[in-house]
């Protein structure tokens, strides 16, 4: 019965089936586009929005707030917002605990990420700057000297940085609490 | 004038049906089309996956150049992935044969992880939420793993306590084990893992 009523009425609906089959595919597509905007319980909000500076997080809350954290790290975040002034973010410590940082734009996207031992030195030193910022800081720059930090250009004004250092022996969660306190996260003056 | 009038209402009447079926294929459209992105989003990333053995990575999940499903559903699900300039992260939720990894089982963790400068085993729910506190560690790490005099290892991972390596796995509920390597050699742009060994994940008695 299902097969004669498609048979007669079938020629009048699939021009309307694949109409909707159409747009299916263009609401599915933007929304897809559209999803990291929208998202409003994404990592920057979990991780506590916009506060400024270093913000240490007991491993528990941020494995219970984000997905397939390690627990055998310890973890602090910095939301940065460029309104404000470029960022510094920097570790002077060079203890033997394993320091990961990744950062992250507004969307959680990740566009620089990078381990202490990776790291220009041996020390973590980023400025994040917008575009205008980065040609400031450039035109008064020394000629004769390359500059001695990392300079980044985020995707997006704000988004978040995330500090993870490693538990090992000898030292174990303190020496690794410590590591992730020592990162630094400064707004500097224009 | 009365066929006037008839035609009129015929006419409308077509034209009544034209609106509706315009207004069903739209609403079926924006339905199937948001179902879609809601079950595109809900999992894991839909592309970019390496595999070996029962491991899984998504080394451009820590790229800029992600996908745009990958930037969905790390807005989405709130992920923050391992950058690909930390280390590598695998997921697995399945055994050796392919089996769902079963808190009622036990399982063997065995082999020689790649070079790396740390590594860590994390156990989670599928989803990758915590584990209740159980009777035992949810994680370890390499520099904690007791190896025999030839430098090889195993782990047991079982609901109950063993002598030697043991994670505590959940009693009766499916679980996920991560293993991350930090400062690793293999490259995350590398877009096949064939032939790289990680450790193999051998079931063993179940209750």
């Amino acid at each position: 019965m299902l097969v004669s009523a498609l048979r007669d009425r079938g020629p009048l609906i699939l021009p309307w089936a694949l109409g909707a089959l159409f747009l299916a595919g263009i609401v599915h597509i933007s929304s897809i586009f559209l999803m990291p905007r929208f998202a409003e319980n994404d990592a920057y909000v979990r991780l506590g929005g916009r506060t400024q500076g270093v913000t240490p997080l007991a491993d528990a809350s941020i494995a219970q707030s984000l997905p397939f954290q390690d627990q055998r790290a310890e973890y602090s975040v910095c939301h940065y917002d460029l309104d404000a002034g470029p960022t510094r973010v920097r570790s002077n410590v060079t203890a033997d605990a394993l320091v990961a940082i990744s950062f992250h734009d507004r969307t959680g996207r990740i566009f620089y990420s990078t381990t202490d031992r990776a790291a220009l030195r041996g020390r973590i030193d980023v400025r994040l700057l917008t575009p205008r910022q980065l040609d400031g800081v450039e035109a008064s720059d020394p000629e004769d000297q390359a500059p001695q930090e990392l300079r980044l250009t985020p995707p997006t004004q704000t988004g978040f940085v995330l500090v993870r250092a490693l538990i090992e022996q000898p030292g174990g969660r303190t020496a690794a609490r410590q590591a992730a306190n020592a990162v630094l996260c400064q707004v500097e003056r224009e | 004038m009365s066929v006037a009038h008839y035609h009129s209402v015929e006419e409308t009447r077509s034209r009544m049906g034209a609106y509706a079926k315009s207004a069903i294929a739209g609403l079926v459209g924006v339905g199937l089309g948001l179902a879609a992105t809601y079950v595109a989003t809900s999992g894991a990333f839909p592309f970019g996956a390496a595999h070996s053995g029962p491991w899984t990575s998504w080394p451009k999940a820590g790229a800029i150049d992600s996908d745009p499903y990958a930037r969905a559903i790390i807005a989405r699900q709130a992920a923050a992935p391992l950058g690909n300039g930390e280390g590598l992260a695998f997921v697995a939720t399945t055994d050796d044969a392919g089996r769902p990894l079963d808190g009622a089982c036990e399982y063997t963790l065995a082999g020689t992880p790649p070079v790396a400068r740390l590594w860590t085993i994390n156990l989670f729910t599928p989803e990758g939420r915590l584990l209740p506190p159980g009777p035992g560690y949810r994680a370890l790490s390499s520099d904690q793993i007791l190896r025999a005099a030839t430098g090889e290892f195993e782990i047991v991972v079982a609901p109950s306590a063993r002598a030697g390596n043991w994670l505590s796995s959940p009693a009766g509920s499916p679980f996920a084990i991560s293993l991350n390597l930090y400062d690793t050699s293999v490259s995350p742009t590398q877009t096949s893992l064939e032939g790289l060994k990680l450790l193999s994940i051998a079931r063993g008695k179940c209750s």
